[in-house]
């Protein structure tokens, strides 16, 4: 039976296609594989993945998530597809991730946030073949819930097998040169506001084998910062009082 | 804390000689300007009078924070994360010792308020009597242990003094409100005036008319002497009277303090003792009940007049050289050795004069 599926202007004769292509049309696609009409001809058309869908509707809460895990179903044998983004491999996923950096690119956060990349190297076999990364992801899948910026650049830094830090569209493989720019005084401000909420300077000096550094940092900084706020409360309580 | 001064320290820690003299003494001049660096020098002026062994050691703790000193931002991190906590710690619930509350502030605190450490934790006694994570009984050994530090505070400032004090009475200077010298003095202005009087009026009479009439044109070396002496030793009398009453207020208490410091140590301790036991009996008594301990720390103090007397010794000790020769006692000095120079001038002249037969 010959069918066309249309995603918004994408038309598509078989469900292999549907998969190959459902990454560059994630909202078309949700609202495709949740109507009715989809899914009366997927039965149809194919008993097996009609079943596999459910379960995973059944399954899966989030949307990005499910559209992720949805389109292996439809094309099992694919590259590393999500959200408008495609890699063919792992490196190519790490060194997207560092191209943006400082910055974060939330759909790539998903690699982590909803545990995709792990749950797409169990689908392709990879945590047997390629159990040294696997289990890097699975430590970094962990931090994540701790930490959700320095999980993500460290998983740019290990996937790409990258040591280099890119700021101000300089690239730097050295501590000392790194830090010399940064307290210059056209990059100090930025610099200063980036290293605690982003991560993205930690995360490379943990790369480059400063945890003994980074640890003294964030000892003294968070020490300092909860004796301020410890500060800051007794003030507004001895002002409240007053 | 600023964001920028973040960027300096990693940037330090990672790679030391990035950071140049001028970030430092900018992240120095910012916390000196901070609220609670201004705070803590007010709250640190306090506690300077407080006498509590606590409040030495918090006082130590902070000149040891020394912001020239400080090279570096890690440098400049640690000494403000150090006057961030000695504020948080440096109230007087931190230091008094309610067995010695000297300073008129710190009086006015309740008990309740007093902050104690207890299992690794700073609380104040009116929240471990209400915490109900531990037993009387745990309560009831920690109350035993920290009255006891407070008495041994007592011991090392009042017992320890006052047996010091005792074993060398040498040490105290005998000062005397009026000491013979001045004894001395004022009789020798006495008799001095007197004679100046009974002079004119039974041996010279010719010097009648210089107490009578003022006409310094017509007076001789004699009649010159005669009235100098006189005007001298009757201000450097009244001087040396009002000299005797300064003294009488600045040392007047001193024989009675000495007299209870060095034969009172017997006393101190029975005082100390009570102290001690009101204290204990009161914090028992109020975390059996689990009531509020509304009492103010100066109940308790009963032997904080002892502390008082001797640091009034010490005071008195340390300027005893300077007793007698303060500017007063220079003026009556030289007063009287002026009055005394004019009237034995006067008297030799009286001499050549009758001698002469003028007189």
């Amino acid at each position: 039976m010959s069918f066309v599926i249309k995603l918004e202007d994408k038309k598509m004769t078989s469900l292999k296609e549907l998969g190959e292509n459902m990454y560059l049309y994630p909202d078309a696609s949700e609202k495709l594989l949740t109507s009715n009409k989809f899914l009366r001809f997927l039965k149809e058309e194919d008993k097996d993945k009609f079943d596999k869908l459910i379960k995973l509707n059944h399954e899966v809460r989030e949307h990005q998530e499910f559209i992720f895990l949805a389109q292996y179903i439809f094309s099992p044998i694919m590259s590393i597809r999500h959200h408008g983004y495609k890699f063919s491999s792992f490196k190519e996923l790490g060194q997207q991730i560092l191209d943006f950096g400082p910055d974060i690119d939330v759909y790539l956060k998903d690699f982590l946030k909803y545990k995709l990349l792990t749950k797409y190297m169990v689908h392709m076999g990879f945590d047997k073949t390629d159990s040294k990364i696997y289990n890097k992801v699975i430590e970094l899948e962990k931090l994540f819930e701790e930490n959700e910026n320095k999980a993500y650049f460290l998983l740019g830094f290990i996937l790409a097998e990258c040591a280099i830090i890119t700021y101000g569209n300089k690239k730097y493989s050295n501590v000392n040169d790194f830090f010399k720019d940064m307290v210059l005084e056209y990059n100090i401000a930025s610099y200063s506001s980036l290293i605690d909420t982003n991560q993205y300077v930690i995360s490379w000096l943990t790369i480059m084998g400063h945890e003994e550094e980074i640890h003294k940092y964030q000892s003294l900084v968070s020490l300092v910062n909860s004796l301020e706020e410890n500060y800051e409360c007794r003030t507004k309580v001895s002002k409240m009082v007053k | 804390m600023r964001n920028i001064e973040k960027g300096f320290l990693l940037a330090e820690i990672m790679s030391f000689d990035t950071i140049n003299e001028k970030d430092v003494k900018s992240f120095i001049s910012w916390i000196r300007s901070q609220e609670c660096y201004d705070s803590l020098l007010q709250r640190v002026k306090e506690l300077k009078t407080s006498t509590s062994f606590y409040a030495r050691y918090l006082y130590n703790e902070f000149i040891s924070i020394d912001l020239e000193r400080v090279k570096t931002i890690e440098e400049g991190f640690i000494a403000y994360a150090k006057i961030l906590y000695l504020h948080q710690i440096i109230t007087p619930g931190f230091y008094i010792n309610p067995m010695l509350v000297i300073n008129k502030q710190e009086r006015n605190y309740k008990i309740g308020e007093i902050v104690v450490y207890f299992n690794n934790k700073y609380m104040t006694l009116n929240e471990l009597n209400n915490d109900e994570h531990y037993s009387f009984q745990e309560k009831y050994e920690f109350i035993l242990k920290q009255v006891n530090k407070w008495q041994k505070d007592i011991e090392e400032k009042i017992l320890y003094p006052m047996s010091k004090l005792s074993d060398n009475p040498r040490n105290l200077p005998k000062v005397r409100i009026i000491p013979f010298s001045y004894l001395l003095t004022l009789l020798l202005y006495v008799a001095m005036i007197a004679l100046s009087i009974f002079l004119p009026l039974n041996i010279i009479p010719a010097l009648k008319d210089v107490l009578l009439n003022f006409n310094i044109s017509s007076y001789n070396e004699l009649n010159y002497f005669y009235l100098a002496s006189l005007c001298v030793g009757v201000i450097g009398f009244i001087i040396l009277i009002v000299e005797i009453f300064i003294r009488r207020i600045n040392y007047g208490h001193y024989f009675k303090y000495h007299k209870v410091i060095l034969g009172g140590k017997d006393k101190a301790l029975k005082v100390i003792n009570e102290s001690k036991n009101n204290l204990e009996q009161y914090l028992v008594s109020s975390f059996d009940k689990k009531s509020e301990l509304k009492a103010k720390v100066f109940t308790f103090s009963k032997c904080y007049f002892l502390f008082e007397y001797i640091m009034y010794l010490y005071e008195i000790n340390y300027h005893y050289k300077k007793i007698n020769k303060d500017r007063i006692s220079l003026i009556n000095k030289i007063l009287f050795a002026f009055s005394m120079i004019f009237f034995a001038l006067f008297l030799i002249f009286a001499l050549v004069h009758k001698i002469g037969g003028l007189l």
